[in-house]
Protein backbone atom coordinates (compact mmCIF):
# COMPACT_ATOMS: atom_id res chain seq x y z
CA UNK A 1 0.00 0.00 0.00
CA UNK A 2 1.23 3.36 -0.91
CA UNK A 3 0.51 6.98 0.83
CA UNK A 4 1.23 10.26 0.50
CA UNK A 5 1.48 12.03 3.76
CA UNK A 6 4.01 15.31 4.57
CA UNK A 7 3.83 15.03 8.18
CA UNK A 8 6.19 17.02 10.21
CA UNK A 9 8.50 14.20 12.17
CA UNK A 10 11.02 13.74 14.84
CA UNK A 11 14.75 11.96 13.73
CA UNK A 12 17.59 11.25 15.31
CA UNK A 13 20.46 10.80 12.87
CA UNK A 14 24.35 9.52 13.13
CA UNK A 15 26.85 11.61 11.20
CA UNK A 16 29.11 8.56 10.16
CA UNK A 17 32.35 10.23 8.14
CA UNK A 18 30.96 12.87 5.42
CA UNK A 19 27.62 11.28 5.75
CA UNK A 20 24.04 11.70 7.49
CA UNK A 21 21.74 9.04 8.35
CA UNK A 22 18.48 8.61 10.06
CA UNK A 23 18.84 6.03 12.97
CA UNK A 24 14.87 6.45 14.15
CA UNK A 25 12.28 8.68 14.03
CA UNK A 26 8.82 9.68 15.50
CA UNK A 27 5.96 9.65 13.64
CA UNK A 28 2.34 10.14 15.89
CA UNK A 29 2.95 7.96 18.53
CA UNK A 30 5.31 5.61 17.51
CA UNK A 31 8.64 5.72 17.05
CA UNK A 32 10.29 3.40 13.46
CA UNK A 33 13.94 2.46 13.58
CA UNK A 34 15.74 2.60 9.87
CA UNK A 35 16.83 -0.87 8.80
CA UNK A 36 18.50 0.44 5.91
CA UNK A 37 19.21 4.04 4.02
CA UNK A 38 18.76 2.94 0.07
CA UNK A 39 18.95 5.70 -1.48
CA UNK A 40 20.00 9.54 -0.95
CA UNK A 41 19.56 12.40 -3.47
CA UNK A 42 19.00 15.94 -2.90
CA UNK A 43 16.70 18.57 -4.28
CA UNK A 44 16.24 22.53 -4.72
CA UNK A 45 13.55 24.89 -3.76
CA UNK A 46 14.99 28.04 -5.15
CA UNK A 47 18.25 28.38 -1.69
CA UNK A 48 16.69 25.52 0.04
CA UNK A 49 18.62 22.68 -0.64
CA UNK A 50 16.43 19.65 0.69
CA UNK A 51 18.03 15.97 1.20
CA UNK A 52 15.84 12.88 0.49
CA UNK A 53 16.28 9.75 2.39
CA UNK A 54 15.13 6.65 1.03
CA UNK A 55 14.86 4.21 3.75
CA UNK A 56 13.32 0.96 4.97
CA UNK A 57 12.50 -1.30 7.94
CA UNK A 58 11.63 -4.80 7.54
CA UNK A 59 7.98 -4.06 6.02
CA UNK A 60 7.63 -0.43 5.31
CA UNK A 61 9.66 2.05 3.32
CA UNK A 62 9.71 5.86 4.06
CA UNK A 63 10.96 8.82 2.10
CA UNK A 64 12.35 11.69 4.33
CA UNK A 65 12.75 15.33 3.65
CA UNK A 66 15.08 17.43 5.46
CA UNK A 67 15.43 20.92 4.64
CA UNK A 68 18.92 22.46 5.09
CA UNK A 69 16.53 26.27 5.52
CA UNK A 70 14.27 25.28 7.74
CA UNK A 71 16.44 22.28 9.67
CA UNK A 72 13.04 20.50 9.64
CA UNK A 73 12.20 16.49 9.09
CA UNK A 74 8.95 15.68 6.92
CA UNK A 75 7.88 12.06 6.37
CA UNK A 76 6.59 12.41 2.86
CA UNK A 77 5.81 9.00 1.77
CA UNK A 78 5.14 5.51 2.64
CA UNK A 79 4.85 2.23 0.98
CA UNK A 80 4.01 -1.58 2.43
CA UNK A 81 3.36 -4.61 1.72
CA UNK B 1 39.57 3.31 -27.41
CA UNK B 2 36.22 4.30 -26.71
CA UNK B 3 33.62 2.92 -24.04
CA UNK B 4 30.16 2.84 -23.75
CA UNK B 5 28.28 2.77 -19.98
CA UNK B 6 24.00 2.26 -20.42
CA UNK B 7 22.91 2.50 -16.69
CA UNK B 8 20.09 -0.93 -17.34
CA UNK B 9 16.19 -0.18 -17.04
CA UNK B 10 17.62 2.98 -15.24
CA UNK B 11 14.44 4.87 -13.82
CA UNK B 12 12.90 1.63 -12.61
CA UNK B 13 15.75 0.29 -11.53
CA UNK B 14 16.27 3.75 -9.36
CA UNK B 15 12.65 2.83 -7.50
CA UNK B 16 13.43 -0.18 -7.24
CA UNK B 17 16.79 1.01 -5.29
CA UNK B 18 14.40 3.68 -3.31
CA UNK B 19 12.20 0.43 -2.67
CA UNK B 20 13.93 -2.50 -1.85
CA UNK B 21 10.23 -4.32 -1.11
CA UNK B 22 9.87 -3.47 -5.16
CA UNK B 23 13.12 -5.45 -6.01
CA UNK B 24 12.63 -8.42 -7.36
CA UNK B 25 9.21 -7.49 -8.90
CA UNK B 26 7.77 -6.18 -12.28
CA UNK B 27 7.39 -2.21 -12.00
CA UNK B 28 7.22 0.62 -14.23
CA UNK B 29 7.87 4.47 -14.37
CA UNK B 30 5.19 6.26 -15.94
CA UNK B 31 4.93 9.63 -17.08
CA UNK B 32 1.21 9.71 -15.56
CA UNK B 33 -0.43 7.79 -13.14
CA UNK B 34 -3.37 7.22 -15.18
CA UNK B 35 -4.33 4.19 -17.26
CA UNK B 36 -3.88 5.69 -20.63
CA UNK B 37 -0.47 6.61 -18.99
CA UNK B 38 2.88 6.11 -21.17
CA UNK B 39 5.38 3.72 -19.20
CA UNK B 40 8.91 5.15 -19.94
CA UNK B 41 10.80 2.75 -17.79
CA UNK B 42 9.61 -0.71 -17.31
CA UNK B 43 12.19 -2.74 -14.51
CA UNK B 44 14.37 -5.74 -16.00
CA UNK B 45 11.69 -8.16 -13.83
CA UNK B 46 8.71 -6.51 -16.18
CA UNK B 47 10.32 -6.65 -19.33
CA UNK B 48 11.10 -10.47 -18.69
CA UNK B 49 7.10 -11.13 -18.25
CA UNK B 50 6.79 -8.91 -21.55
CA UNK B 51 5.79 -5.34 -20.52
CA UNK B 52 7.79 -2.79 -23.19
CA UNK B 53 8.68 0.99 -22.60
CA UNK B 54 6.08 2.53 -24.28
CA UNK B 55 2.79 0.79 -23.61
CA UNK B 56 -0.13 2.33 -21.89
CA UNK B 57 -0.17 1.41 -18.06
CA UNK B 58 -3.89 -0.72 -19.28
CA UNK B 59 -1.96 -2.38 -21.81
CA UNK B 60 1.12 -3.26 -19.39
CA UNK B 61 -1.63 -4.17 -17.02
CA UNK B 62 -3.27 -7.12 -19.52
CA UNK B 63 0.57 -8.81 -19.90
CA UNK B 64 1.65 -8.42 -16.16
CA UNK B 65 -1.40 -8.18 -14.04
CA UNK B 66 0.84 -7.99 -10.88
CA UNK B 67 3.04 -4.60 -12.23
CA UNK B 68 3.50 -2.07 -10.00
CA UNK B 69 3.76 1.51 -11.15
CA UNK B 70 4.99 5.10 -9.61
CA UNK B 71 4.96 8.10 -11.33
CA UNK B 72 8.89 9.43 -12.20
CA UNK B 73 10.80 11.34 -10.01
CA UNK B 74 13.45 13.57 -12.22
CA UNK B 75 14.87 14.72 -9.21
CA UNK B 76 15.83 12.02 -8.41
CA UNK B 77 16.96 10.51 -11.62
CA UNK B 78 19.18 13.62 -11.87
CA UNK B 79 20.56 12.93 -8.63
CA UNK B 80 21.96 9.45 -9.07
CA UNK B 81 22.98 10.16 -12.61
CA UNK B 82 25.04 12.97 -11.08
CA UNK B 83 26.66 10.75 -9.19
CA UNK B 84 27.01 8.09 -11.75
CA UNK B 85 29.00 10.66 -14.41
CA UNK B 86 31.29 11.72 -11.54
CA UNK B 87 32.49 8.35 -11.08
CA UNK B 88 33.04 8.70 -15.16
CA UNK B 89 34.79 11.36 -14.79
CA UNK B 90 37.41 10.00 -12.69
CA UNK B 91 38.05 7.36 -15.21
CA UNK B 92 38.49 9.46 -18.07
CA UNK B 93 39.22 13.59 -18.90
CA UNK B 94 36.60 13.04 -22.04
CA UNK B 95 33.09 11.86 -21.39
CA UNK B 96 29.91 12.66 -23.27
CA UNK B 97 26.90 12.52 -21.55
CA UNK B 98 25.33 11.06 -24.03
CA UNK B 99 21.83 10.67 -22.22
CA UNK B 100 20.25 10.12 -18.64
CA UNK B 101 21.65 7.26 -18.67
CA UNK B 102 24.17 6.63 -20.80
CA UNK B 103 28.07 8.07 -21.32
CA UNK B 104 30.61 7.72 -24.09
CA UNK B 105 34.06 7.90 -22.89
CA UNK B 106 37.27 8.65 -24.75
CA UNK B 107 40.06 6.26 -23.33
CA UNK B 108 42.23 7.23 -25.30
CA UNK B 109 46.07 7.95 -23.52
CA UNK B 110 44.42 6.41 -20.24
CA UNK B 111 44.58 2.63 -20.51
CA UNK B 112 47.25 0.60 -22.27
CA UNK B 113 44.55 -2.06 -24.02
CA UNK B 114 41.45 -2.85 -23.99
CA UNK B 115 41.83 -5.53 -20.92
CA UNK B 116 42.91 -2.63 -18.62
CA UNK B 117 40.57 -0.36 -19.85
CA UNK B 118 37.95 -3.15 -18.64
CA UNK B 119 39.63 -4.01 -15.50
CA UNK B 120 39.21 -0.10 -14.77
CA UNK B 121 35.39 -0.39 -15.89
CA UNK B 122 34.21 -3.28 -14.05
CA UNK B 123 35.96 -1.55 -10.73
CA UNK B 124 33.69 1.60 -11.46
CA UNK B 125 30.76 -0.29 -11.73
CA UNK B 126 31.87 -1.94 -8.49
CA UNK B 127 31.89 1.67 -6.97
CA UNK B 128 28.79 2.53 -8.44
CA UNK B 129 26.94 -0.75 -6.30
CA UNK B 130 28.84 0.09 -3.48
CA UNK B 131 28.71 3.98 -2.81
CA UNK B 132 25.13 4.84 -4.90
CA UNK B 133 22.87 1.81 -5.18
CA UNK B 134 23.56 -1.81 -5.31
CA UNK B 135 20.54 -2.65 -7.24
CA UNK B 136 22.04 -0.34 -10.00
CA UNK B 137 23.13 -2.09 -13.20
CA UNK B 138 25.34 -0.84 -15.90
CA UNK B 139 26.16 -2.56 -19.36
CA UNK B 140 29.72 -1.56 -20.60
CA UNK B 141 30.89 -2.05 -24.38
CA UNK B 142 34.42 -1.35 -25.22
CA UNK B 143 35.45 -0.92 -28.77
CA UNK B 144 38.04 1.30 -30.80
CA UNK B 145 35.00 3.85 -32.28
CA UNK B 146 31.93 5.32 -30.70
CA UNK B 147 29.63 3.30 -33.04
CA UNK B 148 30.82 -0.23 -31.94
CA UNK B 149 31.20 0.45 -28.37
CA UNK B 150 27.42 1.37 -28.17
CA UNK B 151 26.89 -1.83 -30.48
CA UNK B 152 28.91 -3.83 -27.44
CA UNK B 153 27.19 -2.57 -24.61
CA UNK B 154 23.91 -3.87 -25.93
CA UNK B 155 24.79 -7.58 -26.34
CA UNK B 156 24.63 -8.20 -23.03
CA UNK B 157 21.80 -6.58 -21.03
CA UNK B 158 21.80 -6.43 -17.47
CA UNK B 159 25.21 -5.85 -16.04
CA UNK B 160 27.52 -6.92 -19.03
CA UNK B 161 30.76 -6.01 -20.32
CA UNK B 162 31.86 -6.92 -23.89
CA UNK B 163 35.00 -5.67 -25.83
CA UNK B 164 35.21 -5.57 -29.27
CA UNK B 165 38.31 -5.65 -31.31
CA UNK B 166 39.41 -6.23 -34.64
CA UNK B 167 39.56 -9.77 -34.03
CA UNK B 168 36.12 -10.36 -32.89
CA UNK B 169 34.59 -7.70 -35.16
CA UNK B 170 33.73 -9.54 -38.08
CA UNK B 171 32.14 -13.02 -35.83
CA UNK B 172 30.25 -10.29 -33.99
CA UNK B 173 28.70 -8.55 -36.45
CA UNK B 174 27.58 -11.79 -38.16
CA UNK B 175 25.44 -12.37 -35.23
CA UNK B 176 23.04 -9.08 -35.66
CA UNK B 177 20.61 -7.47 -38.07
CA UNK B 178 21.08 -4.61 -39.57
CA UNK B 179 18.55 -3.13 -37.57
CA UNK B 180 20.56 -3.49 -34.55
CA UNK B 181 22.48 -1.02 -35.18
CA UNK B 182 21.61 2.48 -33.48
CA UNK B 183 20.83 4.91 -36.36
CA UNK B 184 19.80 2.52 -38.76
CA UNK B 185 15.56 1.75 -38.98
CA UNK B 186 13.12 0.31 -40.95
CA UNK B 187 13.31 2.92 -43.44
CA UNK B 188 16.69 2.44 -44.44
CA UNK B 189 16.89 -1.81 -43.65
CA UNK B 190 14.56 -1.95 -46.17
CA UNK B 191 16.66 -0.02 -48.63
CA UNK B 192 19.37 -2.20 -47.67
CA UNK B 193 17.39 -5.72 -48.05
CA UNK B 194 16.65 -4.12 -51.60
CA UNK B 195 20.52 -4.16 -52.17
CA UNK B 196 20.63 -7.98 -51.13
CA UNK B 197 21.97 -6.96 -47.26
CA UNK B 198 20.48 -8.60 -44.37
CA UNK B 199 23.25 -8.51 -41.51
CA UNK B 200 25.57 -5.78 -40.57
CA UNK B 201 29.04 -8.37 -41.48
CA UNK B 202 27.21 -8.20 -45.02
CA UNK B 203 26.98 -3.89 -44.87
CA UNK B 204 30.47 -4.04 -43.78
CA UNK B 205 31.44 -6.24 -46.71
CA UNK B 206 30.06 -4.32 -49.61
CA UNK B 207 31.41 -1.81 -51.73
CA UNK B 208 31.38 1.78 -50.37
CA UNK B 209 30.78 3.03 -53.71
CA UNK B 210 27.44 1.22 -54.51
CA UNK B 211 26.53 2.11 -50.88
CA UNK B 212 27.54 5.90 -51.35
CA UNK B 213 25.49 5.54 -54.78
CA UNK B 214 22.34 4.24 -52.72
CA UNK B 215 22.78 6.47 -49.21
CA UNK B 216 25.09 9.13 -49.77
CA UNK B 217 27.41 10.59 -47.44
CA UNK B 218 25.20 8.08 -44.48
CA UNK B 219 26.57 5.25 -46.68
CA UNK B 220 30.26 6.16 -46.57
CA UNK B 221 29.56 6.90 -43.03
CA UNK B 222 28.24 3.44 -41.91
CA UNK B 223 31.01 1.46 -43.93
CA UNK B 224 33.58 3.42 -41.68
CA UNK B 225 31.89 2.89 -38.26
CA UNK B 226 31.41 -0.85 -39.50
CA UNK B 227 35.27 -0.91 -39.92
CA UNK B 228 35.79 0.16 -36.62
CA UNK B 229 37.03 3.63 -37.64
CA UNK B 230 35.87 6.73 -35.58
CA UNK B 231 33.88 9.17 -37.54
CA UNK B 232 31.62 10.46 -34.75
CA UNK B 233 32.51 12.86 -33.13
CA UNK B 234 32.37 12.40 -29.22
CA UNK B 235 30.93 15.79 -27.60
CA UNK B 236 31.80 16.63 -24.28
CA UNK B 237 29.26 18.29 -21.74
CA UNK B 238 28.23 21.63 -22.59
CA UNK B 239 30.29 22.13 -25.90
CA UNK B 240 27.24 22.39 -28.11
CA UNK B 241 24.23 24.59 -26.87
CA UNK B 242 20.88 23.44 -27.82
CA UNK B 243 19.36 23.80 -30.89
CA UNK B 244 16.11 24.67 -29.44
CA UNK B 245 14.46 24.22 -25.99
CA UNK B 246 10.75 23.32 -25.15
CA UNK B 247 8.07 21.79 -23.12
CA UNK B 248 5.02 20.02 -23.47
CA UNK B 249 2.34 18.56 -21.57
CA UNK B 250 -0.93 16.28 -22.33
CA UNK B 251 -3.46 18.29 -21.03
CA UNK B 252 -6.39 15.73 -18.72
CA UNK B 253 -10.03 16.41 -19.18
CA UNK B 254 -10.72 18.13 -16.23
CA UNK B 255 -8.64 20.67 -17.45
CA UNK B 256 -10.44 21.88 -20.21
CA UNK B 257 -13.57 21.91 -17.88
CA UNK B 258 -11.92 24.03 -15.26
CA UNK B 259 -10.92 26.51 -18.38
CA UNK B 260 -6.91 26.07 -17.46
CA UNK B 261 -5.24 25.81 -21.13
CA UNK B 262 -4.12 29.53 -21.12
CA UNK B 263 -2.47 28.88 -17.45
CA UNK B 264 -1.10 25.63 -18.68
CA UNK B 265 0.26 26.92 -21.66
CA UNK B 266 2.19 29.85 -19.77
CA UNK B 267 3.77 27.75 -17.18
CA UNK B 268 5.03 25.35 -20.02
CA UNK B 269 6.74 29.23 -21.72
CA UNK B 270 8.11 29.78 -18.33
CA UNK B 271 9.49 26.74 -17.84
CA UNK B 272 10.97 26.05 -21.45
CA UNK B 273 11.92 30.18 -20.68
CA UNK B 274 13.70 29.55 -17.38
CA UNK B 275 15.60 26.47 -19.22
CA UNK B 276 16.37 29.04 -22.39
CA UNK B 277 17.83 32.10 -20.05
CA UNK B 278 20.07 28.89 -17.93
CA UNK B 279 21.93 28.55 -20.88
CA UNK B 280 22.51 32.36 -21.90
CA UNK B 281 20.21 32.30 -25.23
CA UNK B 282 18.30 34.38 -26.92
CA UNK B 283 15.57 32.33 -29.72
CA UNK B 284 14.95 34.02 -32.73
CA UNK B 285 11.44 32.24 -33.43
CA UNK B 286 9.01 30.28 -31.54
CA UNK B 287 6.24 27.89 -32.17
CA UNK B 288 3.11 26.81 -29.72
CA UNK B 289 1.50 22.99 -30.72
CA UNK B 290 -1.88 22.58 -30.05
CA UNK B 291 -3.78 18.79 -30.11
CA UNK B 292 -7.07 18.13 -29.91
CA UNK B 293 -9.31 15.51 -28.50
CA UNK B 294 -10.82 13.03 -31.06
CA UNK B 295 -7.48 12.87 -32.56
CA UNK B 296 -5.50 9.51 -33.05
CA UNK B 297 -2.23 11.44 -32.60
CA UNK B 298 -0.61 14.72 -31.12
CA UNK B 299 1.02 17.19 -33.40
CA UNK B 300 4.90 16.13 -32.55
CA UNK B 301 8.14 18.19 -33.34
CA UNK B 302 9.02 17.00 -36.59
CA UNK B 303 5.37 17.02 -37.78
CA UNK B 304 3.79 19.70 -36.15
CA UNK B 305 1.22 20.65 -38.73
CA UNK B 306 -0.41 17.42 -38.81
CA UNK B 307 -2.73 15.83 -36.33
CA UNK B 308 -3.53 19.06 -34.50
CA UNK B 309 -2.80 22.73 -34.93
CA UNK B 310 0.34 24.88 -34.78
CA UNK B 311 1.67 27.78 -35.23
CA UNK B 312 5.30 29.60 -35.48
CA UNK B 313 6.35 33.15 -35.82
CA UNK B 314 9.66 34.57 -35.12
CA UNK B 315 10.78 37.47 -32.96
CA UNK B 316 12.01 41.06 -34.17
CA UNK B 317 14.48 40.83 -32.00
CA UNK B 318 15.77 37.42 -30.49
CA UNK B 319 14.15 37.40 -26.90
CA UNK B 320 14.55 35.07 -23.85
CA UNK B 321 12.86 37.94 -21.22
CA UNK B 322 9.51 36.62 -19.29
CA UNK B 323 6.98 39.11 -20.94
CA UNK B 324 7.91 38.87 -24.58
CA UNK B 325 8.24 34.75 -24.43
CA UNK B 326 4.59 34.82 -22.38
CA UNK B 327 3.47 37.28 -24.70
CA UNK B 328 4.50 35.18 -27.82
CA UNK B 329 3.01 32.21 -26.28
CA UNK B 330 -0.61 33.62 -25.48
CA UNK B 331 -0.94 35.19 -29.03
CA UNK B 332 -0.57 32.38 -30.98
CA UNK B 333 -2.33 29.82 -28.86
CA UNK B 334 -5.38 32.87 -29.18
CA UNK B 335 -4.34 31.83 -33.41
CA UNK B 336 -4.68 28.60 -33.27
CA UNK B 337 -7.33 27.96 -30.81
CA UNK B 338 -10.49 28.66 -30.58
CA UNK B 339 -10.97 28.59 -27.37
CA UNK B 340 -13.98 25.89 -27.23
CA UNK B 341 -12.55 22.33 -28.53
CA UNK B 342 -10.98 20.56 -25.84
CA UNK B 343 -7.89 20.22 -25.81
CA UNK B 344 -5.55 17.18 -25.57
CA UNK B 345 -1.65 18.35 -25.75
CA UNK B 346 -0.03 21.21 -25.91
CA UNK B 347 3.44 22.12 -26.28
CA UNK B 348 5.73 25.18 -26.80
CA UNK B 349 9.16 25.73 -28.51
CA UNK B 350 11.52 27.95 -28.71
CA UNK B 351 14.30 27.47 -31.86
CA UNK B 352 16.78 29.11 -34.01
CA UNK B 353 18.58 29.74 -30.45
CA UNK B 354 21.68 32.54 -30.60
CA UNK B 355 23.88 33.70 -28.01
CA UNK B 356 23.01 37.44 -26.89
CA UNK B 357 25.03 40.37 -29.12
CA UNK B 358 25.49 42.79 -26.64
CA UNK B 359 23.92 45.56 -29.04
CA UNK B 360 21.27 47.51 -27.68
CA UNK B 361 18.50 48.07 -30.28
CA UNK B 362 17.23 51.63 -30.81
CA UNK B 363 13.78 50.62 -31.49
CA UNK B 364 12.53 46.80 -31.07
CA UNK B 365 9.43 45.43 -32.46
CA UNK B 366 7.33 44.57 -29.80
CA UNK B 367 6.71 41.23 -28.51
CA UNK B 368 3.53 41.51 -29.87
CA UNK B 369 5.21 41.18 -33.20
CA UNK B 370 1.67 39.80 -35.15
CA UNK B 371 0.47 43.34 -34.22
CA UNK B 372 3.78 44.66 -34.96
CA UNK B 373 3.91 48.09 -33.02
CA UNK B 374 7.42 49.08 -32.35
CA UNK B 375 8.34 50.82 -29.20
CA UNK B 376 11.59 52.40 -27.93
CA UNK B 377 14.53 50.48 -26.62
CA UNK B 378 13.93 51.49 -22.81
CA UNK B 379 11.22 49.78 -22.51
CA UNK B 380 12.97 46.19 -24.07
CA UNK B 381 15.61 46.98 -21.50
CA UNK B 382 13.11 47.40 -18.31
CA UNK B 383 11.29 44.15 -19.62
CA UNK B 384 14.73 42.28 -19.64
CA UNK B 385 15.63 43.62 -16.39
CA UNK B 386 12.45 42.62 -14.73
CA UNK B 387 12.74 39.32 -16.44
CA UNK B 388 16.31 39.08 -14.16
CA UNK B 389 14.50 39.82 -11.10
CA UNK B 390 12.11 37.47 -11.53
CA UNK B 391 14.71 34.60 -12.08
CA UNK B 392 16.63 36.22 -8.97
CA UNK B 393 13.05 35.88 -7.00
CA UNK B 394 12.71 32.28 -7.96
CA UNK B 395 16.57 31.19 -7.31
CA UNK B 396 15.65 32.25 -3.91
CA UNK B 397 12.42 31.13 -3.36
CA UNK B 398 11.34 28.84 -5.79
CA UNK B 399 9.81 28.49 -9.08
CA UNK B 400 6.32 29.30 -8.10
CA UNK B 401 7.10 32.48 -5.75
CA UNK B 402 6.43 34.42 -8.16
CA UNK B 403 3.98 33.33 -11.33
CA UNK B 404 2.03 35.52 -13.51
CA UNK B 405 -1.56 35.96 -11.58
CA UNK B 406 -3.60 33.81 -14.59
CA UNK B 407 -1.36 30.89 -12.95
CA UNK B 408 -2.61 31.29 -9.42
CA UNK B 409 -3.92 28.22 -8.19
CA UNK B 410 -2.76 26.00 -10.94
CA UNK B 411 -1.81 22.65 -9.44
CA UNK B 412 1.69 21.28 -9.39
CA UNK B 413 0.37 18.13 -11.62
CA UNK B 414 -0.43 20.23 -14.60
CA UNK B 415 3.20 20.64 -16.74
CA UNK B 416 5.36 19.54 -14.03
CA UNK B 417 9.55 19.24 -14.23
CA UNK B 418 9.59 16.15 -16.94
CA UNK B 419 12.76 14.37 -17.99
CA UNK B 420 14.17 13.39 -21.34
CA UNK B 421 16.31 10.61 -22.54
CA UNK B 422 18.12 12.50 -24.15
CA UNK B 423 18.38 15.50 -21.85
CA UNK B 424 21.37 15.39 -19.34
CA UNK B 425 20.23 19.35 -18.14
CA UNK B 426 20.52 19.28 -14.14
CA UNK B 427 22.95 17.03 -14.23
CA UNK B 428 26.01 18.09 -12.19
CA UNK B 429 29.29 16.33 -12.30
CA UNK B 430 31.82 17.22 -9.21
Amino acid sequence: MYQKINEPIEAVVIFNGKKVEPVFFKWGNRQYRVKRVNLVHSERQGRDRQYIFSVSDDANAFRLRFSTETLKWTIEETASL
Amino acid sequence: MFAHVDMNSYFASVEQQANPHWRGRPLGVCAYLHKHGCVIAASIEAKKLGAKVGMSVDECRQVCPDMVFVQNDPPKYRAVTSRVFSLLHQISDKVEHYSIDEAFLDLKGWYRDEAEAAWSLARMRIRIQNEIGDWLKCSIGIAPSKFLAKLASDLKKPNGLVIITSDNLDETLSTLEIEDACGIGPRIRRRLNKLGIFSLLELKNYPVGNLMRVLGKAGWMWHERLHGRDVDRLEVAGERPPKSVGHSFCVPRRANEQGLIFPIMLRLAERAGRRLRSFGLLAKSMSVQVGFRGQTQNPSFFHPFENGSACSMAFGEPANDVFSLAHGTTELLRTVWDGKRAVSFLAVTFHDLVPPSGQIPLFVPSANIIAGTPFPHYAWERGTKASLAVDNIRDRYGEEAIIFASMLGLENDYAPDRIGFRKTEGVKVN
